[in-house]
């Protein structure tokens, strides 16, 4: 019967709590209570007090774990079931370990579902938490090979191993071949991702705003964009929902065809004219399961993968955003669209539902009639909203029936996407074409990495109205009433109400006090440049750096540096060795016997490492008969001063032997 | 000298055929005043060779035979009373000869042999408060059937460590084997054998093999071989002081038989496997003392030059 050292056990249990630790969010909660329950069964195995389980009690916590598994997550397709799964194997295959084998299998085990974290999370505190998880395992192997090795040493030494192996590890992630992957497992999306959504009633943008959850950065080439030109579009909300008094998006068969690549060609091509100069900029945003993507206005078509230019000036993505996505655009924060509006358009644009909010519509009509133009209608507007009092809140009052009624003339009190949506209802009222935009607006700027990051609170919402002659202009009511929001953002709008009320402690509520800041910067330009370089590390991204450093690169090529690199890594262990060896002090002797032995090597005749230059000459002597007078005498030379006196004597007998060989081998 | 070394070889070689290297290694142990253990299957020869020994040196003989019910006793002697004299008087038991040969040794229990074991160290018992000194020389065949045989209580490292070397004697070979079916009885030929060596003689060559020079290159070599066993993490644990000086010891008899008057790297690797495999073991190996593929390490990868 095989019993697991003791030490190898305490760092194998070691390592599978850190193991499941990391994925213990994402387990439902029997699963972690059976861990800690399989884990102290077995150290009640090791102490002789239980037994192993039966074979049909095993076969019950097979069956009832997967079953439990799948009606747990509802389904057993998907990552996070098959990684529970994955975690039971392992939990249960401890009450299994009969044999050293069965050890060793814990251990792969181990570092297979160590593997499966990154599937989840990327970031840089992971990553060193499955680096040191990744140590424990590799020193729980060496305890079961070396059984009296203490625990700290096992650790010391897994430790070296590892960051041995770190060239190496660098070497195969810049230029081992990246290829996309074969398969995609569905990674379940019941999870909730907070972020804009694409129907916007009031108080939604409220809720939104309680999150300091980081919604994308861009990195601007050259200068960032004054704060108050940092308007995100994500969506265009222009279909005002009377049941759920909301601003939804328009039909998308209305809009025909999304651009895809620079050549493509649709009618509405024409209608984009971008004026002044273009920002360059770089966007990697989180992921939010949904397909919408954000952008300056008016962004010049690019050729990026997945991205279609829509019929109202955004981008889209053609997939759901899952994982972290990459993109580069091109904004021109002058420009001119749409400046022709066909009748079917300005019907759309103006189109609000019959019998509903009948006070904003008779307001938007008289403003009209006093009005001399569209232009005058929207000073005249906005001039209502500065007038009458309106406040800008994060706890805005409840709203029901007739939302924009009630909020334009009773509650007064509102965040953005009330003065957005009451501004575009009272602007179609007034017969103007007029859509909600949603999105976010500023951001922090990060000068360490040159970027802007964009969190949650910076969600907004905004409107366009349609001039003649202009086309789409940007009117921004909340600028109007609180107009700190749009210069130097929320938390300096809001003053006097708590910020990030129900979130708990956050490095952002401290924006004011500056080495907290300060620190919170650097670590948030770190992650960026960890985003951007190394999970971002994508097989163009690969090609592009390559080519750069290493000109002209091809698959053959690259294998070929690979190659290369292993041979330089291991030539450079060798010399390290080498050196080591040689660092020895040798007597005189010893240096000319050894100059003598390299020279047999050099006829094929190399000393082995445990040979004794009696065999040695021996054995030389028998293979070149030739040569045997002068070997042997070598050989008696080398003996006889370094062994026969207590000191090696002066080594010229043995030069002079040795000269004799040579001339001897030469003739 | 030599041919006085000689002479022995051949005689004890003239009843143990074959197995020259043994008799070489068992005299070169015999003249580095240390005790020598032979570990093989019954029926091997090795009460044979010791009793050429004992014959060849000229030295009074006994045998034990261990058995699992032997006490310490049986081996050191005992007082008997007297009824003429009327006091006890003290019995000599069998080990106080100068040629032990220790039978199956590994067959009794621990507290027998840690008798035997402490005299070997010793060189004398102690009865009844009263320590009484050994005859000169003093020498221990001692005999174990492989340790993985049934009915055996294994030598704890402590006491194989008191063992100057280990020796395998091995199947002999087809011819020395076809010698031995034709020839006379073993036990008839060594009463035929001569005395090789006198008492004096024996004293002489011991002190000559203490005098055998040792250079600086060769303690190094040693020194080299020991670290060996202590760094890597092949080894349970490395040899000990004494066994660097068993090593040495050896090696010095070894080439004062060779007739040279200073030790070369090759005496020293013609004595190591017999010298280090019952003291070292593998990390992995929790039962088996055979430190065979051990010592063929220290053979191979220590170097021979600086």
């Amino acid at each position: 019967m095989y019993q697991i050292p003791r030490n190898a056990l305490a760092l194998m249990l070691v390592s599978i709590a850190l193991v499941i630790l990391s994925h213990v969010m994402r387990l439902p909660i029997w699963v972690t209570l059976m861990c800690i329950g399989c884990c102290a069964w077995r150290v009640m195995v090791f102490h002789g007090r239980w037994s192993f389980p039966g074979r049909w009690v095993k076969a019950f916590f097979v069956f009832g774990s997967f079953l439990g598994v799948g009606f747990g997550y509802g389904t057993l397709l998907g990552l996070e079931p098959w990684v529970g799964m994955l975690v039971i194997a392992l939990v249960l295959k401890l009450l299994e370990m009969h044999r050293k084998q069965d050890a060793y299998t814990v251990v792969v085990l181990a570092y297979f579902v160590a593997l499966t974290e990154f599937l989840f999370e990327q970031s840089i505190p992971y990553t060193i938490y499955m680096y040191v998880t990744i140590t424990v395992i590799t020193s729980a192997l060496i305890g079961l090979n070396q059984a009296e090795v203490s625990p700290k040493a096992a650790f010391i030494k897994a430790s070296v191993m590892l960051a041995q192996a770190i060239p190496m590890m660098i070497l195969l992630f810049v230029l081992f071949p990246r290829i996309g992957p074969l398969w995609t497992v569905p990674v379940q999306s019941n999870v909730a991702k907070t972020g804009v959504t694409d129907s916007m009633s009031p108080g939604n943008i409220a809720e939104l705003v309680q999150s300091d959850a980081l919604a994308f950065r861009a990195t601007f080439e050259g200068e960032v964009p004054a704060y108050s030109q940092l308007y995100w579009r994500g969506l265009v909300l222009s279909y005002f929902n009377k049941g759920h008094q909301s601003w939804t998006q328009e039909r998308p068969g209305l809009y025909g065809r999304t651009l895809q690549g620079k050549n493509d060609v649709a009618a509405w091509k024409d209608n984009m004219e971008y004026l002044g100069d273009p920002v360059k900029y770089s966007v990697i945003m989180e992921p939010t399961n949904q397909n919408w993507v954000f952008s300056l206005t008016l962004p010049e078509m690019t050729e990026q993968e997945r991205l279609g230019l829509v019929r109202d000036f955004r981008f889209y993505s053609f997939q759901e955003i899952r994982a972290r996505f990459q993109y580069e655009l091109t904004s021109y924060l002058d420009y001119r669209t749409d400046v022709e509006l066909t009748d079917f358009w300005r019907h759309r644009y103006t189109l609000l539902p019959e019998d509903d909010n009948p006070r904003t519509r008779a307001l938007g009509e008289t403003l009209r009639a006093d009005s001399i133009s569209d232009d005058d209608y929207l000073s005249q507007v906005l001039r209502h909203f500065m007038a009458e009092g309106f406040a800008y809140t994060l706890k805005p009052p409840m709203l029901e029936g007739n939302t924009i009624d009630q909020f334009l003339f009773e509650t007064k009190r509102g965040f953005c996407e009330h003065f957005a949506g009451s501004f575009v209802y009272l602007m179609r009222a007034g017969g103007v074409p007029a859509r909600v935009v949603v999105g976010y607006q500023g951001g922090e700027f990060n000068r360490r990495g040159n970027y802007v990051a964009v969190r949650q609170f910076d969600a907004h919402a905004w409107a366009e109205v349609w001039m003649e002659g202009q086309g789409w202009i940007r009117v921004d009511p909340t600028a109007v009433v609180a107009p700190q929001r749009i210069q130097e953002g929320l938390e300096f709008a809001v003053e006097g109400e708590e910020f990030l009320a129900d979130v708990g402690l956050s490095p952002m509520k401290f924006r004011s006090t500056l080495w907290i800041t300060e620190l919170r910067l650097q670590f948030s330009a770190l992650n960026h440049y960890w985003d951007a370089w190394v999970v971002g590390y994508s097989p163009t991204m690969q090609m592009e750096l390559l080519n750069r450093y290493l000109g002209k690169i091809d698959r053959k090529t690259m294998g070929m540096y690979l190659l290369g690199g292993f041979f330089t890594i291991f030539a450079l262990v060798a010399l390290f060795l080498l050196m080591k060896r040689s660092s020895r002090k040798l007597a005189p002797v010893e240096k000319e016997y050894l100059r003598y032995c390299q020279y047999l090597a050099g006829q094929g005749l190399a000393r082995a490492v445990g040979e004794g230059p009696i065999d040695y000459g021996r054995r030389v002597a028998s293979a070149r008969p030739d040569l045997a007078p002068g070997i042997n005498a070598v050989t008696n030379a080398y003996v006889r001063l370094n062994f026969a006196e207590d000191r090696p004597g002066e080594p010229e007998l043995l030069r002079k032997a040795y000269r004799n060989l040579r001339i001897r081998s030469f003739a | 000298m030599r041919q006085i070394i000689q002479r022995t070889v051949d005689q004890v070689g003239s009843v143990v055929l074959g197995k020259e290297t043994q008799i070489k290694l068992a005299i070169a142990c015999l003249l580095s005043e240390g005790h020598l253990l032979i570990e093989d299957m019954p029926g091997m020869g090795k009460t044979t060779l010791a009793h050429a020994l004992a014959k060849v040196f000229n030295l009074s003989y006994n045998r034990i035979q261990f058995t699992s019910d032997i006490l310490p006793a049986d081996i050191i002697g005992a007082p008997i009373f007297d009824k003429d004299q009327g006091t006890f008087v003290f019995h000599e038991g069998p080990i106080f000869n100068q040629l032990i040969l220790a039978d199956e040794i590994n067959r009794t229990t621990p507290k027998s042999q840690s008798a035997l074991l402490q005299a070997m160290e010793e060189r004398q018992v102690t009865v009844e408060g009263e320590a009484r000194t050994l005859p000169e020389p003093f020498f221990v065949i001692a005999t174990q059937n492989p340790s993985n045989q049934a009915g055996t209580f294994p030598l704890p490292e402590s006491q194989l460590d008191r063992f100057l070397m280990r020796i395998e004697l091995g199947y002999p070979d087809p011819i020395a084997e076809r010698i031995l079916l034709q020839d006379q009885d073993r036990r008839v030929l060594i009463g035929t054998l001569e005395t090789a060596i006198n008492l004096l003689e024996l004293k002489e060559l011991q002190q000559a093999c203490k005098g055998v020079k040792v250079s600086e290159a060769l303690l190094d070599y040693i020194q080299r071989i020991i670290a060996y066993t202590r760094e890597t993490a092949e080894f349970t644990h490395g040899l000990s002081p004494r066994g660097a000086m068993a090593l040495l010891a050896s090696a010095k008899s070894w080439a004062f038989m060779h007739d040279r008057e200073f030790v070369v790297p090759e005496d020293v690797q013609a004595v190591l496997p017999s010298v280090v495999e019952h003291r070292l073991r593998e990390a992995s190996d929790f039962w088996d003392h055979v430190g065979t593929a051990l010592a063929q390490r220290l053979l191979n990868n220590v170097d021979v030059i600086g």
